[in-house]
């Protein structure tokens, strides 16, 4: 009988042995000191933006050409991303770098983040960058992308439909979806079927909330004293909402992203609300179109194009290669090919203090707005953590068919819950 | 004396050889990390901070009291359970039978019905939405018919039947198996004896193969309800929850609690509810089960 | 069931439109494989003009299929295996013992068959960390032991008390050691609940996501088909073509292990069903 059992257990035991040997432990034994430049490297990555894979494996091809000793594994996810990136966060097994957005992630991150305070090329990233990754004086982030969105329109297309100015207020918006359904062409593509697509429409259109003030208005909406379903924005937006729903095509709650670029590429919808990132896609599919921005108007008369840095990315604290990580990101500010990364191969405007503007209509347009003041932060994320998708939820409900009050509810209640949740953490 | 001792000794360590790796694996790979979802439930925890705090029943009764999302995911899930229980179970019986009954080729029959039930549920959804976009649009350019042009995924009330419509087709095949082989566990001699008294093959039906087949139908029903009720993957590929919260069951709410929200001690609250649900509903089928078990 | 008539010629037909319809689907998605991506976008259901396997070969390598392939073999092997295994003997034992103490343990083990996934998904990704299990192919196979074992125990443990105990009784009178007796003689009486547990179990591992997905993580070379159809179909998003040829070459192995062992494979659940 004993003979069995420890049979059984060797058995057991030698199973998990293998399952531990093979294959080799993605941390490398790493002794406190610093490694040897020719000891080989390997910096594990986690990133979105999927539409930039690319653009990624050109980046590490290139870095293994000017530091052979390092290899970058990249993970990219979209969908999941938050999940795997979480999960491995808590089960020890993180990523050396990962990207996560800017404003309240700097909280949320705080205990996995390293303090870039220190290091030499952060003078080199534009200071009003700097702003959305810093939390109680630190540098929790390395900014990685400026985007910009608002309603990207087809030019020629518009000039067709006899629109000689581009709308600046509601009524403006509505008469160009008139004089767009009279040369038969639908207005809008929504991108209502996928949740993120809501907040991106209708914060910008709400900036105006509280004057401008959004800490302010977050402190006291926190408090209690105001409730974020009574704000005057959110009926403008709803109403928004409405116009854009009724001008998508008969089906508009399943338009995508990538029904949004097809549709506005192959000249089907005139008016799509995305932002920078969309460009490439855009004229991967129609090289021959002219895009511009139309600013987000607002309530108080202004219109706006919602710019940020938000992509951050977020060097791991306890990571075996700290300075591996950090020495890339240093390439990435310094080196030619770094600085031409960004502008060049991904073609978005870069954080980086004298940067070259990219060759691309929307950028232009960026620089435009920039100059004129016509922009409002993404102040969405200021708000409280994990905020973004429950609203983002909130309004595609308002979409799909629930009531208007239903709606003002739901978004006070986000508020409330999502304050709650943070509460003595 | 002595080898009697000696033999409960060897068979207690048997009993452990045996036993052990299973209550191992499962100690390790499930019922730890579930008890840790259960302290997780009485706490408050973004998911990654390294500090949680203390809140008793809070998440519990936020729950069931103050959350219209979740309430709206209970009523999807059991909305979605109760539909695609009936119509998977009347329909895997019904093609059963006419499997079973007078036709020919009855293998290659029983094969084919089984095939979409092999498929990934993530390939599944992409199929769907390709049937549910592209072909019915083509559909509806070929003949002008107003359920083609519907918003099969994008129609807050229509994405329901959709969803249906999909789970429906997806697990048709496995459950008519089983009914095939409880109908082919049902004695000729009292087929044949019903046949003789000269009952109608429906009177026969309901009144002589029905109650035969009583442990098929329970087996089914509990595992069809057990599923739908823990269902995940296929909605996610499918419709994502969507249009807005519209087809978002319980456990999709509990995977958007705790990653899109950071709330990972309230999803462990919602969690532990879909549990006892799923628990519940287990215990009373075991029961009900073993009642007719003794019966028959 | 009814005596020898010859086969209904109406009935007959009724099945096969029946079949039509639910296997509709289907032949859309292999057409749609063989189209380009402009004969998609412009007409879904007619019959490509040309069969063009440019798809699958774009598919083919984007994927990593091979690769991809041969990981998923492995774990479905590995891990039907060990759960065959495992819950052979626990099923067994818990079934013959009849005391307090092995009713609690059958109890301890069936319970997992109702938490859902999500409830302890990070938990497990923790714990599986601790142990070394991340990104490896036995890893993943190892978990799925812990996972399957319930419904095979809950099986096994039904179906072992239709095989007479006096089968028991003579193997230890015979003095041979009690688990060769179970492999040797009561195992393979209990064939037709382990080609039950084989194939659920093979299926559901075959066809699973989100556990590879934790564990497995995206890193090509450990891939299972079902990552790597994620991968390349988030990719491609609209190009339904290519999505198309993608799911065709996931199904395609499934399917012809199916239908190579069709008959073995019903043959097992409808017996392991009616005995569990």
């Amino acid at each position: 009988m004993n003979k069995k059992l420890s049979i059984l257990l060797v058995v057991l035991m030698l199973a998990l042995s293998f399952a531990g040997c093979s294959k080799p432990s993605q941390e490398t034994a790493q002794p406190t000191a610093q490694p040897a430049a020719d000891e080989p490297v390997t910096l594990n990555f986690m990133l979105n933006s999927p539409e930039l894979t690319d653009q990624y494996n050109d980046m590490v091809e290139a870095y293994k050409k000017a530091k052979p000793n390092v290899t970058i594994n990249l993970q990219i996810l979209q969908n999941d991303y938050q999940t795997v990136l979480k999960t491995k966060l808590n089960s020890g097994d993180a990523p050396d770098l990962f990207m996560s957005s800017a404003y309240n992630d700097n909280k949320v991150f705080k205990d996995y983040a390293y303090n870039l305070d220190n290091e030499d090329f952060m003078k080199d990233i534009d200071p009003a960058m700097l702003v959305s990754t810093t939390l109680d004086g630190h540098l929790t982030g390395y900014p990685f992308l400026v985007q910009s969105h608002s309603f990207i329109y087809n030019k020629d297309l518009f000039s067709k439909a006899g629109i000689t100015t581009l709308p600046a207020t509601f009524d403006e918006y509505k008469q160009a979806c008139e004089k767009l359904k009279a040369i038969g062409v639908q207005p809008f593509s929504s991108g209502f079927a996928e949740w993120w697509v809501l907040p991106q429409t209708t914060y910008p259109a709400m900036s105006d909330a509280n004057g401008g003030d959004y800490v302010g208005l977050f402190k006291s909406i926190e408090s209690g004293s105001q409730k974020f379903g009574d704000l005057p924005q959110v009926d403008y937006a709803l109403d928004f909402i409405d116009l854009i729903k009724e001008n998508s095509g008969n089906k508009p709650m399943e338009s995508t992203f990538d029904v949004q670029v097809s549709d506005l590429a192959n000249g089907k919808a005139a008016i799509i609300h995305q932002g920078t990132w969309a460009e490439d896609s855009i004229k991967k599919i129609n090289p021959d179109i002219n895009i511009g921005f139309i600013n987000t108007p607002r309530s108080d008369g202004k219109s706006v194009l919602a710019v940020e840095s938000n992509l951050t990315f977020r060097v791991y604290k306890d990571s075996k290669n700290l300075k591996d990580v950090l020495d890339w990101l240093r390439w990435i500010t310094t080196s030619d090919y770094g600085k031409s990364w960004i502008p060049e191969k991904i073609k978005q405007i870069s954080p980086q203090v004298g940067a070259k503007m990219p060759d691309t209509m929307l950028a232009k347009e960026t620089g435009t707005a920039i100059a004129n003041k016509a922009t409002s932060p993404w102040w969405i994320f200021i708000g409280p953590d994990g905020i973004e998708q429950p609203l983002g939820v909130a309004f595609q409900n308002y979409a799909a068919g629930s009531g208007r009050q239903e709606t003002k509810d739901a978004l006070t209640k986000i508020f409330v819950d999502a304050y709650n949740a943070q509460k003595n953490k | 004396m002595k080898f009697l001792k000696k033999r409960k000794v060897l068979d207690k360590l048997s009993f452990a050889a045996f036993v052990a790796p299973a209550i191992t694996s499962i100690s390790v790979f499930v019922a730890i990390p579930f008890l840790m979802c259960i302290y997780y439930s009485f706490r408050k925890w973004n998911g990654i901070g390294k500090s949680s705090t203390f809140i008793g029943l809070q998440n519990y009764m936020q729950l069931f009291t103050n959350d219209n999302i979740f309430k709206g995911a209970f009523f999807y899930s059991v909305l979605y359970t109760v539909l695609v229980v009936l119509l998977v179970n009347i329909l895997a019986l019904l093609i059963a039978l006419l499997l079973e009954s007078n036709i020919r080729g009855k293998g290659f029959f029983r094969t084919s019905f089984y095939i979409p039930n092999i498929i990934s549920l993530i390939v599944i959804g992409f199929i769907w939405k390709f049937i549910f976009g592209r072909v019915f649009d083509s559909l509806y350019e070929a003949t002008n018919l107003a359920v083609f042009g519907w918003s099969w995924l994008g129609d807050r009330n229509i994405a329901v039947i959709s969803t249906i419509i999909v789970s429906v087709w997806q697990g048709l095949g496995f459950y008519m198996l089983i009914y095939i082989a409880g109908l082919q566990s049902v004695p000729r001699s009292i087929i044949e004896a019903a046949t003789i008294d000269g009952a109608g093959s429906v009177k026969r039906f309901f009144h002589v193969v029905l109650p035969m087949i009583i442990p098929s139908i329970a087996v089914c029903t509990f595992y069809s309800m057990s599923n739908s009720l823990k269902m995940f993957e296929l909605i996610f590929s499918l419709t994502g929850g969507g249009p807005g919260t519209a087809t978002t069951p319980i456990a999709l709410d509990i995977y958007n609690t705790v990653f899109n929200n950071n709330q990972f001690g309230y999803g462990s609250a919602k969690s532990v509810v879909l549990f006892l649900l799923v628990a519940l509903i287990t215990i009373w089928q075991v029961t009900v089960l073993k009642r007719r078990e003794v019966e028959a | 069931m009814i005596k020898n008539r010859k086969p209904s010629f109406v009935l007959s037909v009724v099945a096969l439109m029946l079949l039509i319809i639910m296997l509709a689907p289907l032949a859309l998605i292999i057409l749609g494989a063989f189209k380009t991506y402009s004969e998609i976008m412009t007409n879904a259901i007619s019959i490509p003009e040309r069969l063009s396997f440019q798809n699958f070969s774009n598919v083919f390598r984007d994927m990593n299929y091979p690769k991809a392939f041969l990981n998923t073999v492995l774990v479905t092997i590995l891990g039907t295996l060990g759960i065959v295994i495992v819950g052979s003997l626990a099923g067994y034992k818990l079934s013959r013992t009849k005391t307090n103490l092995s009713y609690i343990l059958f109890i301890f083990c069936i319970f997992p068959m109702m938490i859902p996934f999500q409830s302890y998904m990070i938990a497990l990704v923790k714990i599986s960390k601790s142990l070394h299990l991340i990104n490896s192919i036995w890893g993943l196979s190892i978990i799925y032991w812990g996972l399957g074992s319930p419904l095979a125990i809950f099986l096994y443990h039904g179906f072992v008390k239709g095989i007479p105990k006096e089968l028991d009784e003579c193997a230890s009178i015979d003095g041979c050691s009690q688990i060769k007796t179970f492999f040797k003689i009561i195992f393979p009486l209990l064939k037709p609940t382990t080609a039950t547990v084989v194939v659920i179990n093979a299926m559901w591992i075959w066809n699973d996501f989100l556990l590879p997905l934790l564990i497995i993580g995206t890193d090509k070379s450990n891939a299972t088909l079902q990552l790597a159809a994620y991968g390349f179909m988030g990719q491609y998003k609209m190009q339904w073509n290519n999505i198309m040829a993608g799911a065709i070459l996931i199904i395609l192995p499934a399917l012809v292990i199916y239908l190579i062992f069709q008959k073995h494979i019903i043959a097992g659940m409808v017996d392991g069903s009616v005995k569990g």
